[in-house]
């Protein structure tokens, strides 16, 4: 089992400039299975995308998380990525000046060996074959990465991304917000079309409306910084039927 | 080399290297009068860039060289020779006197001369002197003196009228002598209606002595003509240099400067354009890279006097450790000088915390119907995007080298030359894995 593709997340406690955001998180995601995380503005979701990521302003001041049973929080941000994690942003940074193909060749080179290089053939046959499958303009690959992107190509210039870099598992900070229903389509097609017996997937929503195409496993909920419900998807479908408030009667009840 | 036939800084000395050099008697006068400017004046005090450090006491000037053969030639030279081919006439200098070039057949076939400045004033000194020391005076200050009192090398260029040199001219001027200070001057003379494209390359191993170099360039370029000149300063960390870079653009004329900066203990290197005919343009676009213990002091002059004249100029760079950067950009626009535009646009990234980037943009401005502009930044290097590069695999070093590439792209794109641009990036890339 050792080979195995898992994230276990335990009792992750973050702070954010003195305040505590996540207050004990526990998630496990082994490869193969979709999680969505659910939860109204400020619960903590992205907070524990980023921390994951090793974010510098998310200080972890409790618990662990294993990668592949490496100690992730022991890592740099790019060991994270090169040990099999990818973060999709909910805001990516814009790079002037880069290529989106110098820079995912840059990035799929970091993690060979030197030496070892992926030969330029190779990489345009694989980077051609994933962009035509997110309907990309092959004029794509030339632009400025996430230059003046309209929301819809960043969010699928980072699917491109993770579809070039193969992660372990992958996080997706709210990929679905700001997207029209045919570009959802498309990323979240383009999302499945990578689901396999080595990738995880957590997926951070607000909105029901990806898990239809992306058909989570689990649902998880989080509220004021943790998890307190977990289900099968038909949680997503009663959560967005009866909003977060019954769900905090719930909790107040229990 | 012989020690016995060096010559140094001194009055005897000045005299002896009129004489070593054979030069007709109205340019020993300006050397002389150039070297009593020198031993008058003060050393520039200039702001923010201090000379403190700078010894001029009786430093070598001048050593007798000879032409080299092929294996002589420094490990950097004959790379660039071997990688030129036949794209470039070139033309290389080493510690001054000693030669080597290869020039393609297109020169003598048009006209144009190529030659150090002993041969053009022997063979074309109508040409040269209503043009030597026209756009730059010999007592501007002790450094402009020191050159004109100790000028030995260099090159005279001259495109007759209406000619159009395809190839580019590669002059590259290269210092081996730890210590021996380098005086060279490059003239280059554009007819009505000529086309050229110099570049004039500089580096030299300092062997952790101090160098001096006082480097002038004078373009002229005549009714139409049009000039690019590319600078490639690789100076050794022990070298002062001081460069000045002017033209002065009849009507209609052109002159383009493209530059990369990365070497020298401290340069002081100003480009100046006088835009005196109507309807006359000059572009500057340069990279600077500064690290170790680096000082650069670069000036660009924009001076618009005719009417219709155009210019525009972006300067990007990056500094690192303790370097620092002192960039005057000015755009100045005097009266009469109507519907002139004249642009400017500065910007630095900084690698550390303790570099330092001074810029200094200008824009003077005695005419009503122009249009003008300028914009400066320096910062560090945004966290949020080096988090997102590293967020997807590559090093800091490795992200960091996208983000440089990617900040100093915009400025390389406007440079035609490829060889220049893969030589930028060499330096960069150099300069990124130092």
């Amino acid at each position: 089992m050792a080979s195995e593709v898992f994230l276990k997340i335990e009792d992750l406690h973050v702070e954010v400039e003195g305040n505590e955001i996540l207050k004990g998180v526990s998630l496990e995601i082994k490869g193969g299975e979709v999680h969505a995380l659910m939860g109204p503005n400020g619960s903590g979701k992205s907070t524990l995308a980023y921390a994951l990521a090793g974010h510098p302003r998310y200080e972890v001041t409790g618990g662990r998380v294993y990668l592949n049973g490496q100690d992730l929080l022991e890592m740099e941000p790019d060991e994270r990525a090169r040990a099999g994690l990818f973060l999709a942003f909910q805001y990516p940074a814009e790079i002037s000046g880069v290529t989106v193909a110098n820079f995912l060749r840059t990035a799929v080179n970091a993690r060979r060996e030197k030496g070892d290089e992926i030969s330029l053939a190779e990489f345009g046959k694989k980077l051609r074959e994933q962009m035509e499958r997110l309907e990309m303009d092959p004029s794509f690959a030339s632009r400025y990465l996430n230059e003046g992107f309209s929301g819809g190509e960043k969010k699928r210039a980072e699917i491109l991304q993770m579809a070039m870099l193969e992660p372990n598992i992958a996080i997706l900070d709210e990929t679905d917000s700001g997207l029209d229903i045919d570009a959802l389509r498309i990323v979240a097609r383009g999302v499945n079309a990578l689901k396999g017996p080595n990738l995880g997937i957590l997926c951070i929503t607000h909105y029901q409306r990806i898990l239809r195409y992306l058909e989570p496993d689990y649902v998880h909920i989080l509220l004021d910084g943790r998890i307190v419900e977990s289900g099968g998807k038909e949680l997503a479908e009663t959560l967005e039927e009866k909003g977060y408030d019954w769900l905090r009667e719930q909790i107040g009840a229990n | 080399m012989s020690v016995e036939t060096a010559i140094t800084l001194s009055a005897k000395g000045i005299a002896a290297l009129s004489e070593r050099l054979g030069e007709p008697e109205w340019l020993r006068a300006k050397r002389l009068s150039a070297f009593e400017a020198y031993e008058r004046m003060a050393l520039p005090a200039w702001d923010r860039t201090d000379l403190a450090g700078l010894n001029l006491d009786a430093i070598t000037i001048y050593q007798d060289g000879r032409a080299m053969g092929d294996d002589e030639l420094p490990e950097a030279l004959k790379a660039i020779a071997a990688k030129r081919g036949d794209e470039a006439s070139l033309f290389f200098q080493v510690d001054g006197q000693c030669t080597w070039s290869r020039p393609k057949e297109e020169l003598a076939a048009k006209g144009v001369i190529v030659c150090d400045f002993q041969t053009a004033l022997k063979e074309h000194e109508e040409l040269l002197r209503p043009h030597y020391m026209s756009a730059v005076g010999f007592d501007e200050d002790k450094l402009t003196a020191l050159h004109y009192a100790a000028v030995s090398s260099g090159w005279f260029i001259y495109v007759p009228k209406n000619t159009v040199v395809e190839a580019p001219i590669e002059l590259r001027s290269y210092g081996q002598t730890p210590g021996l200070g380098l005086f060279s001057h490059i003239l280059v003379v554009a007819e009505q209606g000529a086309e050229v494209t110099v570049v004039h390359g500089a580096k030299s191993d300092d062997g952790g002595v101090q160098r001096v170099v006082a480097n002038i360039v004078e373009i002229c370029p005549k009714e139409g003509a049009q000039v690019r000149f590319y600078a490639m300063q690789d100076w050794g960390r022990e070298t002062y240099n001081y460069t000045l870079r002017r033209s002065v653009l009849a009507r209609d004329a052109r002159t383009d400067w493209y530059w990369g900066d990365f070497g020298s203990r401290l340069s002081r290197s100003h480009i100046k354009s006088i835009l005196s005919g109507t309807g006359s343009e000059s572009y500057s676009y340069g990279v600077f890279f500064g690290d170790g213990e680096q000082h650069l002091d670069l000036g660009i002059t924009m001076l618009h006097e005719g009417e219709h004249t155009a210019s525009d100029m972006e300067s990007k760079g990056i500094l690192d450790d303790r370097a620092r950067v002192v960039y005057r950009g000015l755009t100045d626009i005097e009266n009469g000088a109507r519907f002139a535009s004249g642009f400017q646009r500065e910007n630095t990234m900084l690698l550390s915390e303790e570099a330092r980037s001074d810029a200094i943009p200008g824009l003077e401005i005695d005419e009503t119907e122009v249009q003008a502009g300028h914009a400066a930044t320096t910062g560090q290097v945004d966290p949020v995007q080096l988090f997102y590069l590293m967020s997807r695999g590559l090093r800091r070093h490795e992200a960091l080298y996208l983000l440089v590439v990617g900040f100093l792209d915009a400025v390389l794109g406007r440079m035609p030359l490829e060889s220049f641009r893969e030589e930028l990036a060499a330096h960069i890339d150099g300069k990124m894995a130092g």
